[in-house]
C-alpha cells in the first residue's frame, strides 16, 4: 500500500524521520528547480537546495496543514533561504539572472523562436520581483494560486490579478515587439 | 508536445475564467503562455546531487535521533549511526567468564560515522608529499618515495598490467584500487615507469568550458580520520586469555594491533582487521579458490587461461555480485554513493591496435565512493574513493572487499582558496601537482575540455612522525567532456575528471610540483 504524503509528514513529526526520504523524493527536483530560476547558477542552486531540506527536516514539527500545504511550506522555506543566503551575496535581480541565461546555448535555434524568447525573457527581466515570482511560480514551478498565495503571504484572488494583469502587459509589450521588428526587417 | 499543449490549455483557461476578456485575444494569450513555458530555463539537475543529499539528509535524521537519545549538544558534532559494519567479536562464554554469562558480545570496531569538530588549523600544517617518481617494481605497476618512512607498492589488482599510479599519495598499506588517470600515471606491467619515457605523453592541453566559477569560501573544513583505536573491551579480554605455551598476563600494556581470520571453506575468505588503522579487508582465501592457473608452469599455460573480453560480465552484473556480498555481510552502503566498476580496461581494449595485447583481469573492482559530510570523495586521479568490493571475473564471486574502513573522524577549518583564476590554471594543467605542466608538448597535443565542476572531498596522505594520516580536503571535480581523439597515443587515457584542492595550504605546499624523483 502507498504511503501518502500525509502520512510521511505525520510519521515524521512522530519522530519516525526516516520517513522524511520520501518528501525529500518528491520535492527535490521542485525545489532545486525554483532556486535556479531565481539564481541561474547550478552550484549555488545546490547548496541552497541543500540548506532548504536541511531546515525543513529540522522543523519538520513546526508544519501544521491547517496553515497550508506542505508544498507551499516547504517552497516558503526555499524561498526565505534564497533571501537570506543568496541576497547577502548577490541581489536576486531577474533582469540580470535572465540576461545572463538568456545569453547562453538555452535559446532555441531558429531565429524567429530565438527572437520570441529573447524578447520574452527581456519583459521577464524588466518586471519588478513580485510579478516575476507570481509568473515563474505559476508557469515554470507549476504551483497553483492557493500555493503561491501561501508561499508570498497575499491572497490567492491578489494572485490571479497580478497574474493575469502581468499577462495582458506581457501581451501587449511582447505583439508590440514583434511588430517593430517584422517592421525592421520589412524595411 | 503534447504536456506543452496541455498546461497551454489549463493556463489559458485559468485566465478566460477570471477574465473573460482575455478570450478576445485568444491566439495570442496561448501563443505568449506558449512563449513563457519554452522559456523555461534547463536546469541541469544533476541526480548524483540528488542521491548525495538524500544521503546527507538521512545521515541527518541518525544525528537528530541520537541526539535525542543522548540529550547532548550535538551542533557541533555529527553523530551519525548508519551500520556501515560492525566488527563484533563473539567470544565464547567459557573463554572469557565460564560462570556468568553463557555468550557475550564484544563490539570491537564500530561502523558509526562521527565527526568531531575541532579548532581551525588543528591538523598543523597542510602539505603535499612528494610524488614518487621513478621505475616501477613491476607487477601492476609501481612505485616508491624517497621518503624514508615509506615504501610503497600501489598494487592494482591481481597483477593488473598497465596502469600503475605514480603513487596516490603513498598509501600505507597495498589497495585494491585499480591505478587510474593519465596524470596518476602511465606504469605498465613488469617494468614500471621510466621518468625519462615521460616527456612525449602528454600532449595534452585542458581547457575549461564550464559555467562561470564563485569561489567564496574563505573558510573550509579539512577532515582527518582517526585511526588509533584503544579498544579497551578487546584489551580486556586479552588480559584474560591463556595459551599454553605462555601466560598472556605476563606482559604488560598489551593491545590488539590486527587479527587475521581465515574462512575454511570452498571461495572462503581471509579476513583481516588492522586495529591500528582501523580498517577491515577481505580477500580471498586463496588456497581454497579454484583458478585455472594455480597448476600452470609455462607462458602457453596462462595464456591459454587468459580471460577474454566476452568472458566478462556486464558492469550491472558486477555491480549486483557486490551488492549481494555487501547485504549478506551485514554491510550497510549508506555512506556511500551509487557504485561504479573501475573497468579501464575496457577503454584500454577499445583502443588498442592488438586487442590481444590488453591484460584483463581476473579481478574487478566495484568501488562505493564515500559520502563523507555529504561530499563524495575523490583520489588524486579524479576517481571515486571509498568501499571497494572485488569480483573474481572467473567465479562471478566477490572475491573481498577493501577500505571498510572506521569513520569517525576529526574536522578542521583551514584557509580556503578563492582565486578563482588560480583554480582554472590549476585544472588547466590537468593535475593539480602539476606534474606534466611545463613540459615539452608534441606536435599532436589534444585539446580536452573541463566541464564545471562539482564540490567534493580528496583523499589524501599526509605523514608526520613517522605516521601517515588520512585526510579528505575540500576540491572541485572537474569532469572530462571531450576524450581525446587518439587515446592509445596517450598510454590509453584514462582521466574522467580532474581534482583541484581548495585549501589553501595544499596548494601553496606545491609550488614546486612536488616532485622528487627516485633514483637508484
Amino acid at each position: 500500500m502507498e504511503i501518502t504524503q500525509e502520512q510521511l509528514i505525520t510519521r515524521c513529526q512522530a519522530g519516525k524521520l526516516e520517513n522524511f526520504g520520501g518528501l525529500y523524493d518528491a520535492y527535490v527536483r521542485k525545489i532545486y528547480d525554483f532556486i535556479f530560476y531565481r539564481t541561474m547558477h547550478k552550484e549555488t542552486a545546490e547548496d541552497l537546495t541543500s540548506l532548504t531540506f536541511t531546515k525543513a527536516l529540522e522543523r519538520i514539527n513546526t508544519y501544521s496543514p491547517e496553515k497550508g500545504t506542505f508544498s507551499a511550506w516547504l517552497y516558503q522555506i526555499a524561498r526565505n533561504t534564497l533571501i537570506d543566503g543568496y541576497k547577502q551575496n548577490r541581489p536576486l535581480d531577474p533582469a540580470e539572472a535572465l540576461e545572463n541565461f538568456a545569453s547562453k546555448e538555452n535559446l532555441e535555434d531558429q531565429t524567429n523562436a530565438k527572437l520570441n524568447l529573447e524578447k520574452v525573457h527581456k519583459f521577464l527581466g524588466n518586471l519588478d520581483e513580485e510579478k516575476w515570482e507570481i509568473i515563474t511560480m505559476r508557469v515554470w514551478d507549476g504551483l497553483s494560486y492557493k500555493e503561491i498565495a501561501d508561499v508570498l503571504g497575499k491572497s490567492e484572488s491578489s494572485c490571479k490579478m497580478t497574474f493575469s494583469r502581468t499577462i495582458e502587459k506581457l501581451n501587449k509589450e511582447v505583439a508590440f515587439a514583434l511588430i517593430y521588428l517584422l517592421i525592421m526587417k520589412a524595411g | 508536445m503534447k504536456n506543452l499543449n496541455l498546461q497551454i490549455e489549463q493556463l489559458s483557461k485559468e485566465l478566460f475564467a477570471y477574465d473573460k476578456s482575455f478570450m478576445e485575444h485568444e491566439k495570442e494569450v496561448k501563443q505568449l503562455i506558449g512563449q513563457l513555458l519554452q522559456a523555461k530555463p534547463d536546469t541541469k539537475f544533476d541526480e548524483n546531487f540528488a542521491l548525495m543529499l538524500r544521503q546527507q539528509l538521512m545521515q541527518k535524521v541518525e544525528n537528530l535521533k541520537t541526539e535525542k537519545t543522548a540529550g547532548t549538544n550535538f551542533n557541533w558534532r555529527m553523530a551519525l549511526w548508519p551500520a556501515l559494519a560492525v566488527v563484533v567479536l563473539v567470544v565464547s562464554g567459557v573463554a572469557l567468564n565460564q560462570n556468568k554469562k553463557t555468550d557475550t558480545t564484544v563490539e570491537l570496531l564500530s561502523g558509526n560515522i562521527e565527526i568531531d569538530r575541532v579548532d581551525n588549523n588543528a591538523f598543523g600544517k597542510l602539505a603535499l608529499e612528494p610524488v614518487a617518481f621513478g621505475r616501477g617494481s613491476g607487477g601492476g605497476g609501481g612505485a616508491e618515495t624517497m621518503s624514508d618512512s615509506v615504501t610503497v607498492t600501489q598494487t592494482t589488482v591481481s597483477g593488473t598490467a598497465g596502469n600503475s599510479a605514480l603513487t596516490t599519495l603513498t598509501a600505507p598499506q597495498a589497495t585494491a584500487e585499480p591505478a587510474i588517470g593519465f596524470s596518476a600515471g602511465m606504469g605498465g606491467g613488469g617494468s614500471g615507469t621510466d621518468a625519462k619515457m615521460i616527456a612525449p605523453y602528454p600532449s595534452i592541453r585542458y581547457v575549461y568550458k564550464g559555467d562561470e566559477l564563485i569561489l567564496d569560501q574563505t573558510e573550509v573544513n579539512v577532515y582527518r580520520r582517526q585511526k588509533g583505536l584503544t579498544s579497551s573491551a578487546a584489551n580486556q579480554f586479552l588480559k584474560q586469555l591463556r595459551f599454553g605455551l605462555l601466560d598472556m598476563t605476563k606482559f604488560n600494556n598489551v593491545s590488539i594491533d590486527s587479527i587475521n581470520l581465515m574462512e575454511n571453506k570452498e571461495y572462503g575468505y581471509n579476513i583481516m582487521v588492522n586495529f591500528r588503522d582501523g580498517i577491515i579487508s577481505v580477500n580471498e582465501n586463496w588456497e581454497l579458490w579454484p583458478s585455472p592457473t594455480k597448476e600452470c608452469q609455462t607462458p602457453e599455460c596462462y595464456d591459454a587461461a587468459r580471460i577474454k573480453p566476452n568472458e566478462v560480465p556486464a558492469d550491472s552484473e558486477l555491480i549486483s555480485i557486490a551488492d549481494g556480498f555487501l547485504k549478506d555481510h551485514g554491510i550497510s552502503t549508506q555512506n556511500y554513493g551509487k557504485p561504479e566498476v573501475m573497468d579501464y580496461w575496457r577503454r584500454e581494449l577499445a583502443a588498442a591496435t592488438d586487442m590481444t595485447q590488453v591484460f584483463i583481469p581476473d579481478i574487478a573492482s566495484v568501488v562505493y565512493p564515500l559520502i563523507l559530510d555529504g561530499k563524495q570523495v575523490y583520489d588524486e586521479g579524479g576517481s571515486p574513493s571509498g568501499l571497494v568490493v572485488n569480483v573474481n571475473i572467473r567465479a562471478k564471486k566477490a572475491s573481498g572487499i577493501q577500505e571498510l574502513a572506521v569513520q569517525k573522524y576529526q574536522a578542521s577549518a583551514y584557509q580556503g582558496e578563492t582565486n578563482v583564476d588560480r583554480i582554472l590554471k590549476l585544472a588547466e594543467t590537468g593535475d593539480f601537482r602539476q606534474i606534466y605542466y611545463g613540459m615539452e608538448t608534441g606536435e599532436n597535443t589534444e585539446v580536452i575540455e573541463l566541464g564545471t565542476p562539482t564540490k567534493s572531498l580528496l583523499k589524501i596522505w599526509q605523514y608526520k612522525n613517522g605516521s601517515s594520516e588520512e585526510l579528505y580536503v575540500p576540491a572541485l571535480v572537474f569532469p572530462v567532456i571531450s576524450a581525446p581523439k587518439n587515446p592509445g597515443n596517450y598510454g590509453y587515457y584514462n582521466k574522467t575528471n580532474v581534482i583541484i584542492p581548495l585549501a589553501k595550504e595544499i596548494l601553496d605546499s606545491n609550488n614546486n610540483g612536488g616532485i622528487t624523483p627516485m633514483m637508484r
